[in-house]
């Protein structure tokens, strides 16, 4: 009868370690693109702002990036992580592609009989932002391909005690 | 290849990646707080000019101020003025013109009015609230299209306000003609002066025209009245009780037609 091999205590505490920053990276992410943006939707209209997307749909992409990053983290000690991180990505590129393709925001203010109407698109700022996460969908490639053809080593360095 | 030269740059990437996303939402964010140091400083009437017969071109400046880190490019702005009764009076537009960073301009706009139009002319004597109709289009920061829709309302303050005749008894002059005197009074509410003159027309009510006189105006700040009269002189025998008396100012640029008095 033999014991069963004990899980190495520095393995749990890396996991713990790793859930621990990704919930906390969900829950920050979470607060400035989910619980921002449904404040929003409250204030915006009595602020005379409109805009051509629902801040709802921001609201739901805003928690697809949050609970993405989180997995980000919480798969930094597997094999996982590479993909993770393009899935990561690519769900920023998908947010970014849909909402600056509705990225119309229009602001009136009544003052007396006047009325300005101001109307701006945002359309180039979003796709200006895409850089970032398709650099990152880069980094997400080198890391699968890291792990895929070494692996092992990127957690031997990232994790000495594995 | 070492076995960690993929790691590596993916490390790498992965940061470029995180500082290139704060950097670009750091200047979108900068662009927005820019922004809001543009500020519109009102539009001024400096001159006006005929052209053509019936045809006013009032050149007006809109003064603008962009104290933001970016520029504003392409700012091209159409205007239409409208009577309270939602009627065409004039329209206007401005030249495409740049407001770089840290700068204020005076961007000219012009604005034609055709004076043969009744509702036009009604202008000319009567002070009003015009609607004013904007619609603005430009560039910020080279990335960011702006459309702005303005409506306002416009006190339009008329160059001849009031304007009334009165008359005087006329005499027979020595050679021949009537020397029928004549009081004009009026206000100035155009945010030009009046300084030309008043030609004037007197025709009989068969449409025969009697004669005539002018009256040099001295300059009429806005705000300013006039009162003055000069004398006409008319063809003795021309029957012009009942008749019409026609007007047109003129200066070295305005020429302007002042709706027809009737003669008691």
């Amino acid at each position: 009868m033999t014991a069963p091999k004990p899980v190495p205590e520095t393995e749990g505490v890396e996991r713990a370690r790793s859930l621990r920053a990704g919930l906390l990276i969900f829950l920050l992410i979470s607060l400035f693109l989910v619980a921002f943006p449904i404040a929003g939707t409250f204030f915006a209209p009595s602020e005379g702002l409109a805009f051509g997307f629902s801040l709802f749909l921001v609201a739901t992409f805003g928690g697809l990036i949050a609970f993405f990053t989180a997995v980000v983290w919480i798969a930094k000690p597997t094999r996982a992580y590479g993909p993770a991180k393009i899935a990561g990505s690519l769900a920023k590129v998908v947010a970014l592609l849909v909402l600056g393709s509705l990225a119309t925001v229009t602001y009136t203010v009544t003052s007396g009989p006047r009325v300005v109407t101001a109307s701006i698109d945002g359309g180039t700022l979003f796709l200006l932002l895409l850089i970032a996460p398709v650099i990152g969908l880069v980094s997400g490639a080198l890391m699968y391909l890291q792990d895929r053809h070494y692996p092992g080593r990127r957690l031997a360095v990232e994790f000495p005690g594995k | 290849m070492n076995h960690l030269t993929l790691y590596r740059a993916g490390r790498v990437t992965g940061w470029i990646s995180i500082l290139t996303g704060l950097a670009l939402v750091g200047f979108v964010l900068s662009i927005a707080v820019s922004a809001s140091y543009i500020q519109y400083e009102g539009t001024m009437p400096i001159s006006a000019r005929s052209l053509g017969s019936s045809n006013l071109v009032i050149s007006a400046e809109v003064g603008l101020s962009n104290q933001g880190v970016y520029s504003l490019e392409g700012f091209h702005m159409s205007l239409h003025l409208l009577n309270p009764q939602g009627e065409l009076v004039a329209t206007g537009s401005t030249a495409t013109s740049s407001l770089p960073a840290r700068s204020t301009v005076e961007i000219p706009l012009s604005i034609h009015t055709d004076l043969s139009s009744p509702i036009v002319s009604l202008l000319v004597t009567h002070n009003s609230t015009l609607k004013a109709h904007a619609w603005i289009n430009a560039t910020y920061a080279t990335l960011v299209p702006v459309h702005l829709t303005l409506t306002e309302d416009y006190p339009w303050g008329a160059p001849f306000y009031g304007f009334s005749t009165s008359w005087g008894t006329p005499s027979n002059l020595s050679n021949g003609t009537v020397s029928l005197p004549i009081h004009v009074s009026f206000a100035n509410y155009f945010p030009i002066p009046d300084y030309g003159t008043l030609g004037m027309s007197v025709f009989s009510t068969n449409g025969t025209r009697c004669g005539g006189g002018s009256l040099s105006l001295p300059v009429i700040a806005t705000g300013s009245s006039f009162s003055g009269g000069t004398h006409l002189h008319l063809a003795q025998g021309c029957d012009y009780a009942g008749g019409t008396l026609t007007l047109l100012y003129t200066d070295p640029l305005v020429t302007l037609e002042i709706p027809p008095q009737v003669i008691p």
